[in-house]
């Protein structure tokens, strides 16, 4: 039995706004062992990236607001830390990396001098020392002449290649979970694989854990472990990426990957979208959120109150959904 | 770089050129002789007429400009009509008044203003943000002569702490020269501190939204780390060239703050000098005018190619 | 049609949402505009009219405001005065922008050496202090209202003049001019009946906020003496004048002047609020 690494218990992230409450994120249970890549599935505006902002504390206090749960990271609750407390977390415990790495980066600084402020925050080391490991951080992601590329600024560089700055980054304080929010999304076919296969190969050879949220189902299945699915701010499904893949009873989860191209598929198989759209978070009703646009509705859907995951397949594969809950 | 600053003092120059053209034109278009206006009515025509001849209004336009330029670059300003003394010296008399005004005005203003527009960004939405953004907005619509005139009534006339008019030079008597300078500088830095706050401000957000920032705070770079570092340097470029156009608002301010208090600089020469067709003063004055404002921005656009690297190595 | 009153009316909600300063603002001005138009009515004096025996009167009920150094009822001026600052605005703001808006155009069609020229001269007149460059006009120009607003015009408009031109730059980016002209429509035709009303609501917001900044120099010129010329009571004279008074008839340059801040005040923070009306994404750059 692998050691827990992350536990997230019950989340919830609201947003206060004029037209209401918006319920980004309404009870959201997960968790990561140690070496694992764990992926979070989901369409835009599902939560799944205000999820990760929850666990870092990175929401934006105003208008949001985590209004429950705990995250369990190394015998602490993360969300009963102070601010301060929570910073020495960041980046050094807790790495993550973001969607726009053309943007991630500030423009008036070189690579190295961002490099050596994180590394110097979390490390007691002098800036000499900051600097070579700043160095040997670029080395392991993968960019040639490190050195030399210390001293350039982030417009010089390629969209991969700041990508791999940022990894870096996360890799430099030798942080034990990185999350990764979209880190593909924003960059070419393959260069995507790239980052991909670094992210793989830095996560087996320094044992870390990886969280990827991605609403790319196809980009997953082959690095990930296990899988959650969310809407609307819950999730709906959740198990190995085997059983997910092989075997998916949500009809959420069909969904997706019958929307999916296969390469081994046939050129004439129609790709079937999801009918409707996302609920609006601020609109939310006491019932399933996903029955407005479920093939498989019944009338029990729209009445009974929110399904709750349930245990229904190996491997602790885990559905929230009424019909199937009836099936045992 | 070096055809980045090439193609920016050729431009200068163009610029000086088309307000020297400008101001010239305009002196020359004014109803009335100049001669007749500086003899008086009474004045024979054969006076009158020398001069004019003096002065070179006999001859074509053209060689009026080019006489006038020419003496410009060798220093030889021309003589005023009303002081009857080479305008030169009357300006190098009169502008460390203006100066000993106008640059602490700009140093406190600039100081302030960013010091309050940061203050307003990190703690947005908080009562000092409301509260100072609030005065920002009464105080650039304040009227220079407004202010100065009831501070004049609060300070010099009601409390008594500082003398209502009047200059002292800085090198003679430091102490006297504050009191003195006191009031013309608040006035004209009240709407200077307003805008660059707000500018300040309004630039501080936008650069706090960016995404830069969120990485460096996922990281866990200390609070003041990002806000001085990070967010400061951002900010800061766009403030430069808002800085530049405050001299030239310094320049404007100073027509009115030296008329109220009764300076003997720049800005009040240009007043008599308008009102008296002194046309070789307003020419220079316009001409000295436009070459500082250009000048200063001339330096921004320098200066911005030093702070953002990605300008210094990519233009040109 | 139902579009663009939607449009409206979420403009306007969004204008009176921002809440008590922007209503008073807004009453402010509407305060302006009543008195302008009914100042003879509100008052039984006229603004020139001299009460030799009464020179510097004290606020009473014959003189609510007191008189100045000629008799005259402070009063009375102030609210002549407010026609003048009224007139200034609108008039200096509107010449402003037909004139900038034209000469942007220009330069944006011809935008070769035309175009150049053209903005290497709003380079050279921003090179200067605007209340310089409305000084030396004046000299030029003369006094009187018409005068003070072209002077005031020409001095805003280099804001018109660089917006439009942008507009148009980069709108001959834009692949729908190229299929214009395919189709045979001519370029101006295209200049006047598609650019110039996208850009309406930025000449809108740029409008509302050159009527403080027109009140402001003109102000600032009837202070110096220059434009307006007595006996027209202007803001800015009436503080001049009453300068000399200060120590013994404070209120005769305080109340001018502060007439003055309130009502630019006033014009700022309504032109904020319809800015962020018409549209938000300006805020920061006008």
């Amino acid at each position: 039995m692998s050691e827990r690494l992350l536990e997230v218990k019950h989340l919830r992230t609201s947003f206060f706004t004029y037209s209401g409450e918006v319920k980004a994120v309404n009870d959201v249970s997960f968790h990561v062992d140690k070496g694992e890549i764990v992926a979070i599935v989901g369409e835009s505006g599902c939560g799944k990236s205000v999820t990760q902002m929850s666990i870092m504390q990175l929401v934006q206090t105003p208008p949001g607001k985590i209004v429950g749960g705990e995250v369990w990271f190394e015998g602490h609750d993360l969300l009963k830390l102070s601010q301060k407390e929570m910073r020495k977390i960041r980046g050094s415990q807790i790495a993550m990396i973001f969607q726009e790495p053309m943007t991630s980066l500030n423009p008036v600084y070189t690579i190295g001098s961002q490099i050596t402020e994180v590394i110097r925050t979390h490390t007691k080391c002098t800036r000499k020392e900051a600097w070579q490991k700043g160095v040997e951080a670029l080395e392991t992601v993968g960019i040639p002449e490190p050195a030399l590329r210390m001293k350039n600024y982030p417009f010089e560089m390629s969209g991969g290649m700041r990508q791999r700055v940022l990894i870096a980054v996360a890799v430099a304080c030798k942080s034990k979970l990185i999350i990764a929010d979209e880190p593909t999304t924003a960059l070419d076919v393959t260069t995507q694989a790239q980052v991909m296969e670094l992210l793989l190969k830095i996560v087996k050879e320094q044992v870390k854990s990886l969280i990827i949220v991605t609403h790319n189902l196809g980009l997953v299945t082959r690095y990930a472990d296990r899988i959650y699915v969310m809407y609307a701010g819950r999730i709906f499904e959740s198990g190995t990426t085997k059983e997910i893949i092989t075997n998916p009873k949500h009809p959420y989860t069909k969904g997706l990957l019958l929307s999916v191209p296969k390469l081994d598929g046939n050129k004439e198989d129609e790709l079937i979208p999801i009918e409707g759209a996302p609920p609006s978070l601020a609109n939310l009703s006491n019932h399933c959120a996903f029955a407005p646009r479920c093939p498989y509705k019944t009338g029990k859907c729209d009445e009974a109150p929110i399904p709750e995951l349930r245990l229904v397949g190996a491997d602790d594969h885990c559905v929230a959904c009424h019909l199937l809950s009836n099936e045992e | 770089m070096v055809r980045f600053i090439i193609r920016r003092i050729l431009i200068s120059f163009l610029i000086v050129f088309l307000v020297s053209v400008f101001s010239f034109s305009l002196m020359h278009l004014l109803p009335g002789d100049p001669a007749r206006i500086a003899l008086g009515q009474d004045a024979s025509q054969e006076d009158v007429d020398a001069l004019r001849a003096k002065m070179n209004l006999d001859k074509p336009i053209i060689t009026q400009y080019y006489l006038w330029i020419s003496g410009m670059l060798r220093g030889d300003f021309g003589d005023s009509i009303v002081y009857n003394r080479p305008v030169r010296d009357i300006i190098v008399q009169r502008l460390p008044k203006t100066v000993s005004i106008g640059v602490p005005a700009l140093i406190i203003s600039v100081v302030l203003g960013i010091v309050f527009g940061v203050v307003c960004a990190v703690k947005r939405g908080k009562a000092i943000d409301q509260i100072l953004t609030f005065i920002t907005t009464l105080g650039i619509g304040t009227p220079q002569f407004w202010i100065g005139i009831l501070g004049i009534y609060l300070f010099a006339i009601k409390l008594r702490w500082l003398p209502i008019q009047g200059y002292v030079a800085p090198s003679e008597n430091f102490f006297e020269y504050s009191k003195h300078a006191a009031l013309p500088v608040f006035a004209l830095s009240i709407s200077m501190i307003a805008s660059i706050a707000r500018q300040t401000r309004s630039n501080m957000l936008d650069v706090i939204n960016q995404d830069f920032i969120r990485t460096a705070k996922a990281n866990g770079v200390v609070n003041s780390s990002i806000i001085f570092k990070h967010a400061l340097r951002n900010t800061l470029i766009p403030i430069i060239t808002i800085v530049a156009m405050q001299v030239r608002n310094v320049i404007g301010g100073s027509l009115i703050v030296e008329n109220i208090f009764n300076i003997a600089g720049i800005g009040a020469l240009l007043n008599v000098a308008v009102n008296n067709r002194d046309y070789l003063i307003v020419q220079s004055c316009v001409l000295i005018i436009s070459l500082v404002t250009v000048v200063c921005n001339f330096a921004v656009d320098i200066l911005y190619g030093v702070i953002n690297p990605q300008i210094r190595m990519t233009r040109g | 049609m139902k579009k663009k009153n939607d449009r409206l009316n979420q403009a306007i909600r969004v204008f009176f949402s921002r809440g008590i300063i922007v209503k008073i603002s807004f009453a402010i001005i509407v305060l302006l505009i009543l008195v302008a138009i009914f100042a003879p009515v509100l008052t039984q004096y006229t603004e020139t009219e001299q009460h030799l025996n009464d020179k510097l009167a004290k606020p009473s009920k014959t003189y609510l405001l007191g008189t100045d150094n000629l008799g005259r009822d402070l009063l009375t001026r102030l609210l002549y005065g407010a026609r003048i600052s009224l007139e200034a605005s609108v008039l200096s703001s509107l010449i402003a922008a037909c004139v900038g808006i034209m000469f942007g155009l220009v330069a944006g069609y011809y935008s070769g050496w035309i175009g150049s020229v053209i903005m290497r001269l709003t380079d050279a007149q921003l090179s200067m202090p605007p209340l310089v460059l409305c000084m030396v006009l004046a000299a030029l120009l003369g006094g009187g209202v018409v005068g003070v607003c072209i002077v005031i015009g020409i001095t805003i408009m280099p804001g018109y003049i660089r917006m439009i031109y942008g507009q148009v730059l980069a709108l001959r980016e834009n692949d729908f001019i190229v299929a214009s002209k395919l189709v045979g429509q001519s370029s101006w035709k295209i200049l006047l009946f598609h650019l110039l009303p996208n850009c309406f609501p930025t000449i809108i917001v740029m409008f509302t906020m050159n009527l403080g900044t027109a009140i402001m120099l003109e102000s600032s010129l009837s202070f110096l003496g220059i434009g307006i010329k007595a006996p027209t009571p202007a803001w800015g004279s009436m503080v001049s004048e009453g300068y000399n008074y200060l120590v013994m008839r404070p209120y005769l340059s305080i109340i001018p002047g502060l007439c003055v801040m309130l009502v630019v005040i006033a014009f700022n923070i309504v032109g904020d609020a319809v800015r962020d009306a018409i549209d938000p994404r300006l805020r920061g750059k006008l």
